[in-house]
Formats: C-alpha cells, structure tokens, sequence
C-alpha cells in the first residue's frame, strides 16, 4: 500500500517541481541580458526559486528514500526485538520500537525443539559444499572459456550458456532426479548447482581483462593450464569470484524448491523448508513445544507462544543473511557492474 | 619548421648537454679518488659486467630447457631427455602415434609432418653471435624437439583441456540436457510405481484433456488469466526500479545513498518463505497490524489480510516489489555511473535544470539497460516462478493465486497426473522457448544486438 502512495507522491513531486523548475529555461533563452537591472533582478528571483525548489525536491527525494529504507529494514528489526522480549508482550503488540524486558530463552528454547539442529546442518553444509563447488567450477570454466586452445571452445561455451535460456520444467526435473537416485539425497542439493552458466559468463567476462602476457608469460616458464589457473587467475580474480560466492551462498541457503521437489525424508529437510512447515502449523506449534518438554521450565513471562517460536526460526533462518550481506555487498555492486558493462 | 619540431631539437640538445655535464662530474669525481680505489672500481665493474653476462646465459639455457621440458613432459618418458638423439628420434614416432590415437578424430589441423632438422632449426638463426647455442647440442635437439611438436601440441593440450572440463560436461548434460527426455512422459499414461515401459502409450490425450472439457477449459482459463496479469503487472511495474535509480542518484550525499542502496537491496537476499513468514508477522489475526487496529480500538475482528481472495494479483505485485525493488535498482545505478561526467557539466553550463538533465542525459543513457530486462521479462512472461505463490498460496486464494509453474506443480506432485503435468511443462517451456527467439528477433531488428 504504501509503496503505491510512495510512487503517487513521486509523481506529484515530479510534476510540482517541474513547473517551479521552468525559470531555468528562461535563464538559457536569455544569458546575455545580465546586465540590465530590472532583468537581472528577476533572473536573481528566479535563481532563487530553483534554488528553493531544488531544496524542496531534495527534502522530499531523501524523505521518500528514507521511508522505502525503512520499510525495508523494519520487519527485520521488528521480529528480532519481538524475539527476545518478554513474551507477554510481545504478544499483545506492545514491542514495536524498543524491546522490553531482554531475554534470549526463546533461542535456547527452539534450539530445543527436534529437528532444527539437523536443518541448521543441512543448510549448513549445503551452502559451504555448494558453494565451494559453483565457486570453482565457474572460476576453472571460465578461464578454460578463455583459453584459445581449449578444443571446440566456442561450441562448448554456447552449450553451457544455452542453458540459460531453458528448462524441461518441473516435472521432468523430478522424474529425472527420480532415475538418478537423487531423490531423498543430500547430493541433489549440490550437483545440480555445481554449473551455473551465469557465474561462468560473469567470471569469462571479467578473466578475459586480465593481461593475457600474465599467462602466457606463466606459460613460458613451464606452467601448464592448471598451474596457470591456480596461481595466476585464481589469485587475480577474487572480486569476481566473491561475487559468484555471495550469489551462491545466499541461492543454497535460500533455496526452498528442492526441498520441496524432491526431499520427503525429514532429516534432510533445510531450514528454509522447515520453516514454511512451522508457519503453516501454527497451530499444532504449541504442541510441538509441549512435545519437546519446554512447557515444564517456562513461566509465565518467556512462555512459548506459536509466534515466538516462528519468529524466533525466522530470525536464525535469516541472521546469516544479514551477517554476510553488508561484508560482500561492494563485491556484487562491482561485480554486476561488469555484469551490465557486457550486456 | 614547426614549433613542435623546434622543440625536440632543443630537448635533444638539452639531453646531450646533459649526459656531456654527467660524464665531466664522473671524470671529476674519478680524479678525486686514490689510483687503488680507481683500481679497485674498475674490478668491480668487470666483475659485475661478468656477472651479468653469465647470468643471462644461464637464464637463457633454462629457459630452453625448461620449454622443452614442458612439452616433453607429457609425451616422453623422462629418461629420454639425457640423450639428444633418441630423444630426437623417439620424440617425432611418439608425436605421430599421439597425433593419430588422440588429435585426428577431432582435430582438423594437419598432422605434424617429420621435417629435417635444419630445416625448422629456427632458434640459433636470431641469434647466430652468440656462441652458447652451439656449444650446446643439447638444447639444439630439445628446441628443435620443441618446434616439431608444437602444432600437435596445440591439439593435445586443447583435448586435455577438454577432459579437464569433461566433469561439467556431464553434469550439464545430466541436469540441464538430460531432463527433456521427461517429454515423452507426457505421451503415456505414467503411475509412478509403475515403469514408464509398462505403461500405456496414450498419444497426444493429456494434450486434448486440457481442453477437452468445460471444466477443464475454465480452469485453464483462469491459469492462464493469472499467468498473464502477474507478468503484465510485473512489467509494468519493471519502470519502477528505474526511477527508483534515477532519483537516488539526485542525492547528493555517497554515505546516504550507499546506505539506502543497502537497506532497500536487503529484501532481495531473503527467501520466499522468509517473506512469507515476514508478512504472516505482521498481517495475519494476529500480526503487528491487526494488534494495533485492536488496541486502538479500530477493529475489533481481525481483517484477513492474508486467509482472502481480495486484491490477490495486487498483494503479490507488493511482495515483489518490496523484495526487489532496490537490488532491481543497482543494474540501472551501474549503468549510471558509467555516464560520462561531462555530459551532465556541459548541460548544467548551458542552464539546464535537474528534471531536464534527468529527463534528456540519464534516463535516455539507461534505456538500453531497460530494454535489455524489459525484454528478457517479455521472453520470461511464462515462467512466473513457483515459490512465491506456493508460499502464499492456501484454500482462499488459491483460484487467482494459481499461475501456470504453480499449476503445474499442484496438478503434478501433489495432484492427479504426473504425465498431465509433463504435458503442461513441455508447452509451456516450448511456448517460453518461442517467445525468447521471437524477442530476440526483435531485439535484433530494433537495437541491432541479440539479448542471447
């Protein structure tokens, strides 16, 4: 909702500023008249109001932008100080710009509950394995797209980049999983990743800058291929590959499809899946804790309710998120730079 | 004579005066020293110059050595090299038998030819002063060793290299090729447990199911109504991120624009779910917004924000566009900055306000960028995605919640057919296939550059 009233107000904005902005035009039509008085006077007014305008127009520019940040942040920190509130009032709505009463025994609590721990895992070692093995394999693809002697370069690249542009869908991909045996397999978390035609052309993209002298000075020296690889463009492409990483670690901690394609074996569910299935049983949660011999220890003030212990899941499924985001967001800005310089 | 010739002939001048004063303070300064220390530096320069020489030497002969070992290495067995001539003539049967057991079949450059040694004995001839290359046989043979292999070589290392990527090959094979032959599910009649060669070849009956009845046509219908409206609405709302790149630009301040450009991107590296679990705290019964109402006074039963059918499409567009809205912005904000400065100081000088640098420099310089992802999202129009209406999707919503990829799912996986879901899977991606050869066709046709 807001977002649409955002937009209107920009418009409105747009509009109002741009009528005030004409006395610009005016001043272009007739530069030479500065010296007459009466003239001048009037440019200096209308200097003067394109100057307020302009005031104006960055006044509301940076109130809008505020607001979007805002409303961009606030779920964020809105769950993470309801999570470690006092329950009661958490509850009854009472926390929604400072915490009250800090307490953190709804973590130790969920951290309880069955499951989570080997989801926590799951995910875990999805990411880590997944993304070393895309991080790699997009770094070695890459420079082997920019070796000239590579046989039949160029039709092996077009048949890894094609991919892109299809898929069987849906239903295929199961079946084939199905045939391979990967259903209900760790492994289909990680194979399927390993090729990532974008990261290959990203990382292609940014190899091909390197001074080709560099390698085949390398070359020179006895280095074959791999030696080249590994201690010449490994080393030089690390804002590239960070970038590869940072799309890798946040795609297989996000990833939820798979799980739900093809996992049915509950202790290879990711922590993604398992929250969608606590936030969908919102109702037997209670239970859930019950189960899990929490209620004995609670009082009244940290007692379990269904939203603490969905919130408090939210919170660990997204904390990593939040932690690794701002360490590598100068490495994706750079690196979809080079993105957008090559399209 | 020109002003610029004149002045090199003064920079010469300037330079040989300037080497004649150099030497003058050398020879002063040589006067000054005892006749020992002049001996003593004289030495020193020799030795140096010594020096020098025998290290060039010896980082040439490496060099070559070194080379040849490279492309010996993996042809010929190491003891080969101690001796020149086995080695020489060894080396040119093991370069043929290679080039006809590995690079014939897939390499069309020639096989290497047995040539006379003289004839592509080609190192010693740059250079034919220096003595060290003839006095050592050695190398000769291993250089001439070095040239002979060199094309084949180009051919085997490039099959080398080939099998070192091999590894992918398969895997892409396996999970981007190898999936299409899922196809053909859609012609039978497929039950799990059952085989696909026991089960009954149908024909093309889950195609004319789709349409064959009523009920049928209308669900149909109203997936393909969504389908529709969520991807138009989508482009339409594709300006969006645009403008919001262009009017973050206008602010002037790096720290506040970089600090609003991590805030408002954040969403974007969040799942589908985690949305979902977001919006559940703070709309549903009991969520951020209903607790409010009902403390204020305003409600007094809950309004369902989530649990209705109503404004679904527009709910949907809202979720997407909090998530993507900032990170959309930064491709148009890397466009941005690639703007020549200038352009923006020669219009301020000429009088130009902000709206009309913004209206006539930075949007038209983006454009291509927009056109770009307009088109890809013309070429994706199928292709909605499935976990951000699977997670928001339940009994309310579910008739305009339901687009295509979701269909496919809930009618596959959870529903009646497996191979009536195939059926629907295979149109849509040939129908998406379709679409980007016919954007790209237009692409090509209008910008002059194909978005594959």
């Amino acid at each position: 909702m807001e977002n649409t009233n955002n937009n209107q107000m920009k418009n409105e904005m747009f509009e109002s500023v741009e009528n005030s902005a004409k006395p610009g035009a005016v001043i272009k039509a007739e530069p030479s008249n500065i010296p007459v008085s009466g003239k001048s006077k009037s440019i200096a007014v209308k200097h003067k109001k394109t100057k307020m305008s302009n005031i104006i127009f960055n006044i509301v520019n940076i109130t809008i932008f505020s607001i979007l940040a805002l409303l961009c942040i606030y779920p964020f920190y809105y769950m993470i100080i309801n999570t470690i509130s006092a329950n009661d009032l958490s509850a009854n709505g009472f926390v929604n710009f400072i915490p009250h009463k800090i307490h953190f025994k709804n973590y130790t609590d969920v951290m309880k509950i069955k499951g989570i721990g080997t989801a926590a895992l799951i995910s875990l070692a999805r990411t880590l394995l997944g993304t070393f093995c895309t991080v790699f394999a997009s770094a070695f693809l890459g420079y082997m797209f920019t070796r000239a002697k590579l046989w039949m370069r160029t039709f092996w690249y077009r048949f890894f980049v094609i991919t892109m542009y299809f898929n069987a869908g849906i239903i295929p991909m199961y079946i084939t999983m199905k045939n391979l045996h990967l259903t209900d397999n760790f492994l289909v978390y990680i194979l399927p990743a390993i090729v990532s035609p974008f990261s290959i052309v990203l990382v292609k993209t940014y190899i091909e800058s390197i001074p080709e002298s560099l390698c085949e000075a390398a070359e020179l020296e006895g280095a074959n291929f791999f030696e080249v690889f590994l201690h010449i463009i490994l080393p030089l492409s690390k804002p590239i590959l960070a970038t590869v990483a940072i799309f890798s670690i946040v795609g297989q901690w996000n990833s939820f499809q798979d799980t739900l394609l093809y996992i049915t074996n509950q202790s290879l569910y990711s922590l993604q899946y398992l929250l969608y299935t606590y936030i969908n049983q919102a109702s037997s949660l209670a239970a859930l804790v019950h189960n899990s011999g929490i209620q004995a220890a609670a009082n009244i003030a940290t007692q379990q309710t269904p939203t603490s212990i969905r919130m408090t899941v939210s919170v660990i499924v997204v904390l990593p998120i939040l932690f690794v985001y701002p360490i590598f967001q100068k490495f994706f800005i750079k690196g979809i730079m080079i993105g957008s310089v090559k399209s | 004579m020109s002003e610029f010739d004149k002045n090199e002939g003064l920079d010469e001048e300037f330079e040989k005066n300037l080497s004649k004063l150099q030497s003058k303070v050398e020879s002063l300064e040589d006067e000054r020293l005892s006749p020992e220390e002049k001996q003593e530096k004289i030495e020193k320069g020799l030795l140096d110059a010594v020096k020098d020489i025998d290290k060039g030497l010896k980082d040439l002969n490496s060099k070559t050595e070194e080379e040849a070992n490279s492309s010996v290495k993996e042809e010929v067995p190491k003891k080969l090299i101690k001796d020149p001539e086995t080695l020489n003539l060894n080396n040119f049967s093991k370069v043929d038998e290679m080039g006809e057991g590995e690079d014939s079949p897939i390499n069309d450059e020639p096989k290497p030819v047995r040539k006379k040694k003289e004839s592509i004995f080609k190192a010693p001839e740059v250079d034919p002063n220096e003595g060290w290359v003839n006095d050592a046989p050695a190398a000769n043979a291993v250089q001439t060793e070095f040239v002979v292999t060199n094309k084949s070589k180009t051919g085997t290392i490039g099959f080398k290299m080939f099998l070192a990527i091999l590894p992918f090959v398969i895997l892409t094979l396996l999970f981007s090729y190898f999936p299409l032959h899922g196809w053909i599910y859609a012609f039978f009649d497929y039950k799990p447990p059952i085989k696909l060669s026991d089960s009954e070849f149908v024909g093309l009956r889950w195609f004319k199911m789709l349409f064959g009845n009523s009920v049928q046509i209308k669900q149909m219908a109203q997936v393909l109504i969504n389908t529709f409206a969520m991807s138009f609405i989508g482009i339409a709302t594709s300006i969006l991120p645009m403008l919001f790149a262009v009017f973050l630009n206008e602010i002037k301040s790096e720290k506040f624009k970089n600090l609003i450009q991590t805030f408002t991107a954040l969403p974007n590296f969040i799942s589908w779910v985690m949305v979902y679990s977001i919006a559940f705290c703070l709309f549903s019964d009991s969520g951020m917004i209903n607790t409010l109402l009902n403390n204020a006074g305003i409600i007094t039963t809950p309004i369902k924000f989530l649990d209705s059918d109503s404004h679904t499409y527009l709910w949907m567009t809202l979720w997407s566009i909090w998530k993507g809205l900032g990170w959309g912005a930064i491709m148009y904000l890397a466009a941005i900055t690639t703007i020549d400065p200038e352009l923006f100081e020669a219009a301020k000088v000429e009088g130009g306000t902000r709206f009309q640098l913004m209206r006539y420099i930075t949007i038209p310089s983006i454009m291509p960028t927009f056109m770009v992802l307009l088109m890809m999202a013309i070429a994706n129009f199928l292709n909605n995605g499935i976990d951000q209406y699977y997670v928001f999707q339940n009994s309310f919503n579910k008739e305009h919640i339901q687009v295509l990829d979701l269909y496919v799912y809930n009618v596959g996986m959870t529903g009646s057919s497996l191979s009536l879901a195939a059926a629907i899977s295979m149109l849509k991606s040939i129908i998406s296939v379709v679409l980007l050869t016919m954007v790209n066709f237009v692409s090509k046709k209008t910008r002059g550059e194909s978005i594959i």
